[in-house]
């Protein structure tokens, strides 16, 4: 089986339809470790790839008014069990461009590996970007993810990111994101992660309203068992005039875990307001009560319970 | 009828204060029992120490359900053997759905189940259980979800609080059809028009029942404001 069939056979395996790949009307980069398997540009969207030794770097461009219909794919894997993967990503989209893209890290047979991502995103006015992504790891606990991004949302602009963890081990993540909102931009930043064993979470994520009626929310949901910790940090800044930030951290642990939640919140603008709420403990006793009088074992309850809070 | 419920001589104390003092109460099988008091008079410690709830675990008597002693069972055990209970301020849930939350378990049509509350099956089974409910909403869900789930015995903890006065009516209703799907209700209120549904009803002061009755006598009792039958210093009533 070669390692395009290989990639293919992987995409399917975790939901996805590997026929995206040969579909003419959908953008995408398939990279397996440093090797470049696929890529397609589709009109409006451009995707130009340079390649080094220890480095992919990708640009891509949305253009002006384009509203892409399928979402732009971003897939990554590394066959090899032990490897290093190092991505580089630049996107832009012009005024006005709406588009969404789907990241998929199958990493379901590594052992130790290194996967590090660098985005950066420019968000022209009025676009709009939703940004998924879905990380599948290996039991090995072996793999280290390091992503960082630095976004612009200019005025009238949408951000919102979906990061979600939750089917493997961890291993060790460090993911650092940060965003500027200008003038009436939307920001919203989603991340769920489900630590086990000795995995390691840190979390950083910044947004900076500073432009006036910018408004963002920064939600995590973390759930840890074993012996994993997390340390989950959300940053708000609100600079201008009717800037609003809220940040929302849940943690669930159970066994040895331990789980911190460090919310920073900085106004400087009498016209702003940024507010913060974080829950870290047991599952709630009324929810898993709630749902054994309802027929289920508390394991069930507790299942469900970790289950909704990571969906 | 016999007695599907029987709460015998039952003491509960919390922070050394004593909130259920030798309570006895009988639910005969198949009736709506209204257990009626005014606030903190021990309606909703009673309803947790019939459930099972962690930290509610009587001092001394006996809780008999269905001729078995259960004061040892754990809430699982107690929910197996079909009891279960609407909070009076029901658990969000994020992530799960209406529809996943009335499959549990559930022996009813799913969108039968919430018609009979009033809400609209197309509009809510694929709602979250979550904050962006309403606290009505979510009380409606609990109830079709005891209509889905059928238990021997259904503890309705201030069933219509949060439920707009337009509607109760239809909450009266469905807390007849739950009777009439073969279950029996302890209903537990403060509201008048609530209790006068029931078969029998009790009255809760000081800790204990003072009065089992229809009712009719029951309500009399209550809005006089003077039990006049309890002996305990603490009466709610001679206290008002």
């Amino acid at each position: 089986m070669s390692v395009f069939d290989k990639f293919r056979s992987l995409l399917n395996s975790v939901g996805e339809n590997s026929k995206l790949l040969e579909d003419q009307n959908t953008a995408h980069i398939a990279v397996d470790g440093q090797v470049l398997l696929s890529e397609q540009s589709i009109p409006g969207v451009s995707i130009e790839i340079e390649q080094q030794t220890d480095l992919t770097i990708a640009s891509i461009t949305v253009a002006s008014y384009t509203q892409v219909l399928n979402p732009v794919h971003l897939c990554f894997s590394m066959f090899q069990p032990i490897g290093r993967q190092n991505f580089r990503v630049h996107i832009i989209l012009q005024p006005y461009a709406k588009v969404s893209f789907i990241s998929h890290g199958l990493f379901t047979t590594v052992d130790t590996a290194k996967h590090i991502m660098d985005k950066t995103i420019e968000i022209g006015e009025g676009a709009s970007l939703s940004f998924t992504d879905s990380h599948f790891h290996s039991q090995s606990g072996g793999i280290k993810v390091l992503s960082s991004a630095k976004i612009k949302v200019a005025k009238h602009g949408y951000y919102f990111s979906n990061f979600a963890l939750t089917t493997g081990h961890v291993g060790k993540l460090k993911l650092d994101y940060s965003v500027e909102a200008e003038e009436h931009a939307v920001v919203e930043l989603t991340s769920r992660i489900f630590g086990h064993a000795n995995d390691t979470i840190s979390m950083s994520e910044k947004v900076c309203l500073n432009g006036r009626f910018s408004h963002s929310v920064i939600k995590s949901r973390v759930a840890l068992e074993g012996q994993a910790t997390a340390v989950i940090t959300g940053i708000t800044e609100g600079c201008a005039e009717g800037a609003r930030g809220h940040m929302d951290c849940l943690e669930i642990i159970k066994d040895k875990a331990v789980g911190q939640s460090i919310p920073v919140v900085k106004v400087s603008h009498p016209l702003a307001k940024v507010t913060h709420e974080a829950a870290i403990g047991t599952i709630d006793n009324k929810q898993l009560e709630t749902l054994i009088v309802h027929g289920l074992s508390p394991e069930q309850a507790t299942d469900l319970i970790v289950l909704g809070i990571l969906r | 009828m016999k007695p599907l419920l029987e709460i015998r001589q039952i003491t509960f104390t919390a922070d050394n204060k004593s909130v259920l003092d030798n309570l006895n109460l009988i639910v005969q099988e198949g009736e709506i029992h209204a257990l009626i008091g005014t606030n903190g008079t021990g309606k909703s410690t009673l309803a947790r120490l019939i459930m099972g709830c962690e930290g509610y675990h009587a001092n001394s008597g006996e809780i008999i359900f269905d001729q078995k002693q259960i004061n040892k069972y754990s809430i699982q055990k107690r929910a197996a053997l079909g009891i279960s209970m609407v909070w009076q301020e029901p658990a969000y849930f994020e992530g799960i759905s209406v529809r996943d939350y009335l499959h549990l378990n559930n022996q009813g049509n799913l969108a039968e189940c919430l018609e009979s509350v009033g809400l609209n099956a197309d509009d809510y089974l694929l709602r979250m259980l979550d904050k962006t409910m309403s606290g009505g909403e979510r009380k409606r869900i609990e109830l079709a979800s005891m209509l889905a789930l059928r238990p021997r015995l259904c503890i309705l903890d201030e069933p219509v609080s949060g439920i707009d006065l337009l509607s109760i009516n239809n909450i009266i209703s469905v807390i007849k059809q739950i009777q009439q799907q073969g279950s029996t209700v302890l209903l537990i209120s403060h509201r008048e028009e609530i209790a006068s549904i029931a078969d029998r009803a009790s009255l809760l002061c000081g800790g204990k029942v003072v009065l089992t009755g229809t009712p009719e006598k029951v309500i009399r009792s209550y809005k006089s404001r003077s039990c006049n039958i309890c002996d305990g210093h603490e009466c709610n009533y001679v206290s008002i």
